[in-house]
């Protein structure tokens, strides 16, 4: 198959490309990021797209320009990620298989939901299998390939379980809601400043607070209830700040 | 190599940090300020025109505090507007002198009229983050050239506007000065038990970071080292391999478990990269769920215990399976095909699934064995999400 590899660990994807290529007969083109797969996409067509959800080089940038205080949540760009070269992907004509080929941890949990969720992306492989094998991979860009199923026990385990409520009827429902969350995620923490960087009023910004906590305890039971949201709220967007400012998740849901 | 990110706490966190801790309290500061002047208004002899003014002045500081509370006032704002406290501090005594009449300022023995009206400034000023941080050898001399001036206005004032000031004057001085440099002072506590607080929680944090870097240190150089001894060998080196990967791992748990809330995901991840090697799991979906610390260590200490007994007795295919009921009970399934065991393997002070199960109850759940006609051994581990559930 021809694999497009978005990766930007330069010696991981060199590996990954020579071992693809020699073991299992693949052809693949690495590209480093969002920009060089935009435009590999443009140029040739892919059997399948495996795709990194964060690149260090754009966090580390964007972190620094977080630190500066000088982002607002209303800003044009401002993390690019994995999710964009996945929905780059989904605007090919013929669109090409996608395997999200990444570590899970905790900075990336709410990008798989998405991913499963909302981008309908089927099959996921771990980085760090345990084997140092590129077989689950191999069986990934296969199963996605043909638009099956494929989930590895460690990636898996970050999928949406049963009965669960979807982050486009929770988190991300209301537009106010999700400029709240961006600007929390920004370290704006105070309904004063939260207003001071959005179009909504302090007003508002207070009243939300309480049905922004109801969302996420629908997502995340574990949650407990109290009558102070925000510390709450704080906390969630701090540790999932890489997902509320992506730039592919406010493009759908702006 | 990706680049290493730098822990930051640089200058401008740090003043903003203390600017937001003293920002919070400056309408307070004004209110009592506010307060002050009316009983000044109220309790001196002031002409009419001069209850008028500072009625007037007391409304003024109550709409400041009103718009320091609704947006920020001029101590969370910093740099030039720090001005206008100091200069209300400094004009504060010259109108009040003019106000009450030359022989009224300072006769009562008490204090000065308004005496307390710096008060809440030097309180703020004690802990306000002065100049930048490297100009903190600085600060010393500022903090008395300001208590300076608030304690020898009002006597430079009595000297001048008294021919022969008595001891009532001298008094009412005295008595300003020691009001005024005492809530300096509790100022000064206030912003060192802060201090103190905060480095006794950075203390801590070093602690722990020195301790799982020397674990990790140890361990992952000692199998580096090993390694590079066993280059030629195949076999071993892979062997060592192996073994850094479990350490990275438990380093890994280790830091996932210190924050309070953890994600479920990431530990069942963790628990199924190393047990995948040794095992054919099949794994649940746990999507966002997040839980408090101490469930946590006990789900981790589950899978381990549990799958670690599944590799010992040859299980074979083992079924990993977690739900949550009723939003507040965490049920975690592990059903293998293995020899199986007796129910009162539970009951043995000396196992592991004994303890594991008197955790379990202490925090609210069980851990109970459940009877499997086809062989094998299926344990359920119950626990609620939160304390009071």
């Amino acid at each position: 198959m021809k694999v497009l590899l978005v990766e930007d660990e330069e010696q991981l994807a060199g590996l990954a490309q020579r071992e693809l290529e020699r073991e299992y007969g693949h052809q693949v083109i690495v590209a480093s990021g969002l920009r060089h797969a935009e435009k590999h996409l443009d140029e040739q067509t892919f059997d399948v797209v495996a795709v990194d959800i964060l690149y260090d080089p754009l966090v580390t940038e964007f972190d620094r320009r977080r630190l500066s205080q000088t982002l607002r949540p209303t800003d044009e760009k401002l993390l690019a990620s994995g999710l964009s070269v996945i929905t780059a992907t989904l605007d090919v004509e013929q669109t090409p298989g996608i395997v999200v080929w990444t570590s899970g941890d905790p900075s990336r949990r709410l990008h798989l939901i998405f991913a499963y969720e909302d981008l309908g992306v089927r099959a996921f492989c771990s980085k760090r299998s345990g084997s140092g094998s590129l077989e689950p991979l191999h069986q990934a860009i296969e199963a996605a390939g043909v638009q099956r199923r494929y989930a590895d026990s460690i990636l898996g385990v970050y999928l949406p379980g049963r009965g669960s409520f979807a982050l486009s009827t929770t988190l991300l429902r209301e537009q106010s809601h999700r400029m709240f969350w961006r600007a929390l995620a920004l370290g704006y923490h105070t309904a004063e400043e939260i207003a001071d960087v959005t179009p909504y009023a302090k007003k508002t910004v207070r009243s939300a607070m309480g049905k922004m906590l109801d969302d996420l305890r629908t997502v995340d039971p574990g949650v407990g209830d109290t009558k102070k949201p925000q510390p709450e709220l704080v906390r969630y967007a701090s540790s999932n700040r890489y997902f509320f400012l992506d730039d592919a998740v406010r493009k759908l849901y702006p | 190599m990706a680049e290493v990110p730098r822990l930051v706490l640089d200058e401008e966190l740090a003043r903003s940090t203390t600017r937001k801790l003293v920002g919070t309290l400056e309408s307070v500061a004004l209110v009592v300020q506010a307060g002050g002047i009316v009983l000044t208004a109220t309790v001196d002899r002031l002409t009419t025109n001069g209850q008028l003014f500072f009625y007037i002045l007391a409304l003024v500081h109550l709409l400041a505090a009103f718009g320091a509370h609704k947006t920020s006032g001029p101590f969370a704002r910093g740099g030039p507007w720090l001005a206008l406290w100091l200069g209300a501090v400094v004009l504060m005594p010259l109108v009040m002198a003019h106000l009450v009449g030359a022989q009224e300022y300072g006769a009562s023995p008490a204090c000065v009229q308004l005496c307390a009206y710096p008060s809440p400034l030097l309180m703020l000023l004690a802990f306000y983050p002065w100049w930048s941080l490297r100009r903190a050898h600085l600060r010393p001399l500022l903090e008395a050239g300001i208590l300076a001036v608030v304690v020898l206005e009002p006597l430079l004032l009595v000297l001048y506007l008294h021919e022969s000031p008595g001891w009532a004057n001298y008094s009412s001085v005295g008595a300003t000065a020691l009001i005024n440099m005492s809530t300096f002072i509790v100022g000064k506590a206030v912003g060192k038990m802060c201090a103190v607080a905060a480095e006794a929680q950075v203390m801590l944090q070093n602690e722990s970071y020195q301790t799982l870097f020397d674990w990790l240190h140890r361990e992952v150089k000692d199998r580096l080292v090993l390694m590079r001894q066993s280059i030629d060998r195949p076999d071993d080196l892979r062997e060592y391999v192996d073994q850094l990967e479990d350490i990275v791992m438990r380093g890994r748990v280790r830091m996932l478990l210190a924050p309070e809330r953890v994600s479920l995901a990431e530990l069942f991840s963790e628990q199924m990269r190393t047990f995948g090697k040794h095992l054919s799991l099949r794994a649940p979906n746990i999507g966002a769920l997040t839980v408090r610390r101490a469930v946590a260590i006990l789900l981790d200490q589950a899978l381990a215990d549990l799958l670690t007994n599944a590799v010992q007795h040859g299980a074979g295919p083992v079924e990993v399976d977690f739900e949550v009921n009723d939003d507040s009970i965490a049920q975690l399934d592990i059903i293998d095909n293995g020899s199986g065991f007796p129910s009162s393997v539970l009951d043995n002070g000396t196992t592991s699934l004994y303890r594991l199960r008197r955790t379990a109850r202490d925090l609210g759940g069980d851990l109970s064995h459940l009877g499997r006609t086809e062989g094998g051994a299926h344990l359920r581990l119950t626990v609620p999400l939160h304390p009071n559930s």
